[in-house]
């Protein structure tokens, strides 16, 4: 495969200096064209295809596991903050674009969506009590199946708690046990432009 | 094309062995890579006609002369890159944040994204004038900067391949992620039939010598402010499409998540290394750099106050916001940052941008002998030089990232 890659990459249209880099065996980024060189067309057919067998590959190692084990559940990490950090502080508005961002990206993966805004967790309260009294109310939980996402996602906004929430059904994980309040604009706004509309969350909360 | 190859990594080894004097200017270090060779296939367009450009050959720019506010190329010392996240020096490096930052570039989420389509060549032809020149000048940096970020990645990625090859791997990435944008706009600037030579540029350019951990400092804000730069002008534009000159910064959403995330690599690096975040020198640098990076674009943007007007911009209110969300971001890592929102810091600033307006006027008077121009100079340089003193003392916030021991936020008991 590597080899044909190379090679077909030497023969194409726009020859990339990066066909070298043999050892990341990812596609590379290719020359820019308003029309794609038909080589390329093919080339991303060809890398469609194997991501779908990827993908599929994937579920059906997801699945083994449920079949052996029956009862099994996926298991959610959450990240719990209070909503006016999360919904309201200007430099979180790049979560909105980064979760528009993550859907389109499922979307041309022909992946499921596999995180959500949790208003008011019911779990918090009932599970960790403890943990609980460190959150300001009213509170939020974004939750993933994917804990590499949320751990990169703790990273960008540091004031988070995390929680792995371990042995919980999905029924349980997506119960919400409040509403995102509504913001009255406050502070200093700096901006050159509007706030986004609030209520951009609706859309990732579960019963949408 | 092997022997090719060869023969670039001589001479990438031979120009990263020679290296330059320090420059206390902090650099605004934007990373991008371009493997396109643009061919320009259009005869001189003389839209460009007496805006002053020189051309290498038809269709290809002459680089702007390097000054100290200009996009700089940077080389390191890649064996002390090397210490800092090597896997045999540092068996207990915490790899956790690392691995979730690799998993988000290998998503690759703007792989089909940077498409241009025919829109692009006409709206190049309908600006002329003194905004074709200004947009021409904003490209010319806009690229630069993101083709010395590809340039340093690259190299990083190279030498840290055996040692560090999951580090090795996020640094090709970016470069990747450098290298679409520097060809997004190498393409952009053929339309204005004034591409880049940056191969040229890549032989050519003066390298600036960085510490290792001052590349993680600086280039971690480039990113950030970066990402707040080009968000702000496309939420901006977005609401005032008119304003819009060339369709380029309808992809500037997307190409701002791209920046956002080379910005958490590098927390990532940071807070594997918690010594850049805890010790009292961390606080000295985090400051310094932090003025450094603001300072130096406050004063390049107030230079070109007219680019942002023409897309319907306050420059001053933009500088300001971008500067006040940086350093909110960069509040969530660095342990110290200047007080930004404190009144004195601006009003030292804009008194900073009247020098230095009053100095660049000076320079370009060509009425006046040059020995004239200096005395006239001595009481600017003076002032400026008092007001930078006033900047560097200037009020200053505590606080860090929450796991980080010592920092100012780990305190916190409510998020």
């Amino acid at each position: 495969m590597a080899q044909t890659m190379r090679t077909q990459c030497t023969s194409g249209t726009a020859v990339s200096r990066k066909a070298a880099v043999a050892s990341i065996n990812r596609t590379v980024a290719r020359p820019f064209t308003a029309q794609r060189p038909a080589s390329a067309v093919v080339r991303a057919n060809e890398v469609a295809i194997s991501r779908k067998t990827f993908v599929a590959r994937a579920a059906a190692a997801a699945e083994t596991p449920s079949a052996q084990q029956s009862g099994q559940t996926k298991e959610w990490a959450a990240l719990v903050c209070n909503c006016d950090f999360f919904f309201n502080d200007p430099q979180n508005e790049s979560v909105a674009e980064q979760l528009r961002e993550r859907v389109r990206f499922f979307k041309e993966q022909n992946r499921e969506n596999d995180f959500y805004i949790v208003p008011e967790p019911v779990w918090l309260d009932k599970k960790f009590p403890e943990l609980a009294k460190q959150v300001k109310r009213p509170c939020v939980a974004l939750i993933s199946t994917d804990k590499t996402w949320i751990t990169f996602m703790k990273l960008r906004l540091d004031r988070v708690l995390r929680i792995d929430l371990k042995d919980m059904s999905d029924t349980e994980v997506l119960a919400v046990g409040g509403e995102v309040p509504e913001f009255k604009p406050v502070g200093n706004w700096t901006a050159p432009y509007a706030r986004y509309t609030p209520g951009w969350w609706n859309v990732f909360l579960p019963n949408h | 094309m092997a022997l090719q190859m060869t023969l670039k990594q001589q001479r990438a080894c031979s120009r990263t062995t020679a290296r330059q004097p320090f420059c206390a200017a902090g650099p605004v270090v934007r990373s991008r890579r371009c493997a396109v060779r643009v061919q320009a296939t259009a005869a001189r367009n003389d839209l460009n006609t007496g805006l002053g450009f020189e051309t290498m050959r038809d269709g290809v720019k002459v680089a702007a002369q390097e000054t100290l506010l200009t996009p700089r190329f940077y080389t390191t010392d890649f064996a002390e890159m090397e210490e800092l996240f090597s896997k045999e020096i540092n068996p207990n490096l915490s790899m956790e944040e690392l691995n979730a930052c690799l998993q988000e570039f290998r998503n690759d989420y703007n792989k089909c994204h940077f498409v241009r389509n025919e829109t692009f060549k006409s709206a190049a032809d309908k600006v002329t004038g003194a905004t074709r020149k200004i947009f021409i000048e904003f490209l010319e940096r806009s690229c630069t900067a993101e083709f010395s970020g590809f340039l340093l990645y690259k190299e990083l990625a190279r030498r840290l391949k055996s040692s560090s090859p999951e580090v090795a791997e996020i640094f090709l990435l970016m470069s990747r992620d450098e290298a679409r944008h520097a060809g997004f706009l190498n393409k952009a600037l053929s339309d204005f039939n004034l591409a880049l030579d940056l191969g040229f540029l890549t032989k050519n350019r003066t390298y600036t010598y960085f510490k290792p951990k001052f590349i993680i400092y600086a280039t971690y804000l480039s990113e950030k402010i970066g990402y707040w730069r080009y968000i702000s002008i496309y939420r901006h534009l977005q609401r005032n499409p008119d304003n819009q000159l060339y369709p380029l910064f309808e992809y500037f959403e997307n190409w701002c998540q791209d920046e956002n995330r080379h910005g958490d690599f590098l927390a990532a690096c940071l807070k594997a290394r918690p010594e850049l975040l805890n010790t009292w020198e961390a606080k000295l640098w985090s400051k310094f750099f932090c003025l450094s990076v603001y300072v130096t674009m406050y004063l390049n943007d107030h230079q070109r106050t007219a680019f942002y007007e023409a897309l319907g911009l306050n420059t001053r209110q933009f500088n300001q916001h971008v500067i006040i969300e940086t350093n909110k971001s960069t509040e969530r890592l660095f342990p110290v940052v200047p007080d930004v929102e404190d009144p004195s810091f601006f009003e030292l600033l804009n008194e900073m941008v009247d020098v230095n307006t009053k100095l660049v006027q000076l320079d370009a008077d060509n009425n006046k002998p040059g020995f004239l121009k200096a005395l006239m100079k001595l009481p600017l340089q003076e002032r400026f030089a008092s007001l930078l003193i006033r900047v560097l003392f200037c009020k200053e916030k505590q606080c860090g990232s929450v796991d980080i021991d010592g920092s100012a936020s780990a305190v916190q008991l409510a998020f």
